[in-house]
């Protein structure tokens, strides 16, 4: 099983519990995201996921031997090395290698010598997310990734994901409060309750494994049905074959 | 960059011009080479001392002393400051003693020292305890300091602990580590150079200042202190070349190592 799963996932700071009963699965070779609002324990998960926390009550089952990439929310890279040097601090010369090849994808070709403080906020978060996807690691986790990276950008990054999913077997999640980010890259979503018990889904979605990029229109009705859904459950009904 | 440092240092220049002038202002107002010499007295003094017998193996003796005392002070300063830094325990054991050494009276260090060490030994001892816990802070500070976020990263990415040291750690700590060799460095040729002034041991730069005072040699005074603080601006003066070459980074431009 290469699926990544959690059971009854609860995790609290100071008493105050962030969420709860959360059940997920994140299925290999896809993109699951979990949707929600700010402040609803998002990051909590991911950091419990890669093991930088560690959950009060639940299981997460990671199958044997699977590591973690992680874009983070913010660029993290050190000041004092180059994009080059940074890239080969988290992993070997060909990891390195590759993360430059999708660097160049996303438009920033040429940019191996640059120290971080000669980037702006968006490229920086380019570098971040090449990092993560260059990884040999088999499963990435990303969290907000799109931070000051414009719709343009996402839209070139769905290719470059499915083709490393593909070729690394790899396992997504995706973490975010964008409907926009869930309809151009996700598989599958989960909506996190308002109340912190619990999520909604897993809710399927049509752009599917086909990783082809959705026209605007197409992307239009996708972020209407999800605005949709997140309303509706909002309010309580559940409905989720509303989203077809 | 280089339109800058000439600006600096011309200020710098204007300031040294200043101070001389102040100084020679208050010689000719005591008109009195045995309370303040002239600026050019001191220099004629300097000359004096420099082709003196003896010189060069006074000067030598003194630097070997701060030399051992500098780098017993940097290295167990180091070791000291890292595992405070980075054990909270540590932290706490070690703090009375750093806060008890930073307070102590060199004074008082030093009469011990006398009474414990032959006269050679007691500048190198009391230079070693007031340098170290100024370096151990300085490291305990800077292991602090360390972008918790970039720790993280570290571990997610499971860099291994060499890459984690030079590619981490130590561009963390290099403000904390520069700062404390210059500190560290100055406090080591005051002290030493004190400390032999009561240790009297038969070669060194304090056993020559001691002699000059109870000969009222007043112009060899000012020169010896010419030429300590003329070695102090050299070791700054090195020291900052190296600092702009180790935080480079900070310009953020097309820099290739």
């Amino acid at each position: 099983m290469e699926d990544v799963t959690v059971r009854n996932l609860g995790k609290s700071f100071d008493g105050k519990p962030v969420f709860s009963n959360l059940d997920m699965t994140f299925v290999n070779g896809e993109v699951t995201a979990v949707l929600g609002p700010s402040g609803r324990g998002k990051t909590t998960l991911i950091r419990v996921l890669c093991g930088l926390e560690r959950q009060d009550v639940g299981d997460v089952a990671m199958p044997e031997g699977i590591g973690c990439s992680v874009v983070f929310q913010e660029p993290r890279l050190l000041p004092w090395l180059t994009v080059e040097g940074n890239l080969r601090y988290c992993m070997d010369g060909e990891g390195a290698g590759r993360a430059l090849e999708i660097l160049s994808g996303l438009g920033l070709d040429g940019f191996k010598d640059r120290y971080p403080t000669s980037l702006s906020g968006g490229e920086q978060q380019r570098v971040n997310l090449a990092r993560a996807l260059a990884s040999p690691e088999r499963v990435l986790l990303m969290d907000e990734p799109f931070n000051s990276i414009g719709l343009g950008m996402k839209a070139e990054l769905l290719p470059l994901l499915r083709e490393r999913i593909a070729s690394e077997r790899k396992t997504v999640v995706l973490v975010t409060h964008s409907p926009v980010d869930v309809a151009l890259m996700a598989d599958r979503f989960y909506l996190m309750n308002d109340d912190g018990k619990g999520a909604d889904g897993p809710f399927t979605l049509e752009i599917g494994k086909a990783g082809r990029k959705l026209d605007d229109d197409e992307l239009g009705q996708q972020v209407h049905k999800l605005m949709k859904l997140m309303a509706s459950l909002g309010k309580g009904a559940r409905d989720p074959d509303e989203l077809k | 960059m280089r339109r800058s440092t000439l600006t600096s240092s011309a200020y710098a220049a204007v300031g040294v011009a200043a101070l001389v002038a102040i100084w020679q202002a208050g010689s000719m107002l005591t008109g009195n080479s045995l309370l303040l010499p002239s600026p050019a007295e001191a220099l004629k003094a300097l000359g004096t001392v420099v082709r003196t017998r003896g010189f060069f193996s006074d000067l030598w003796a003194s630097a070997l002393r701060v030399l051992k005392g500098f780098s017993l002070s940097y290295a167990l300063g180091l070791a000291f400051g890292a595992a405070s830094g980075s054990v909270r325990p540590v932290r706490y054991m070690l703090s009375p003693l750093f806060a008890a050494l930073r307070t102590v009276p060199f004074i008082s260090l030093s009469v011990l020292a006398i009474i414990w060490f032959p006269s050679g030994t007691v500048p190198v001892f009391v230079a070693f305890l007031m340098a170290f816990p100024i370096v151990a802070s300085d490291v305990s500070e800077g292991m602090a300091s360390v972008d918790p976020l970039l720790v993280e990263l570290t571990k997610v990415y499971k860099v291994p602990w060499h890459k984690a040291v030079t590619g981490l750690y130590l561009p963390s700590l290099m403000p904390h580590l520069v700062s404390a060799f210059s500190q560290a460095l100055g406090m080591s040729w005051k002290i030493v150079v004190s400390a032999e002034v009561l240790s009297m041991p038969s070669k060194g730069i304090g056993g020559r200042m001691d002699s000059a005072r109870s000969f009222l040699e007043t112009p060899e005074l000012f020169a010896w202190t010419l030429l300590l603080v003329a070695l102090g601006f050299t070791a700054d003066a090195a020291l900052g070349a190296l600092r702009a070459r180790a935080f480079r980074w900070r310009e953020g431009r097309l820099w290739r190592m």
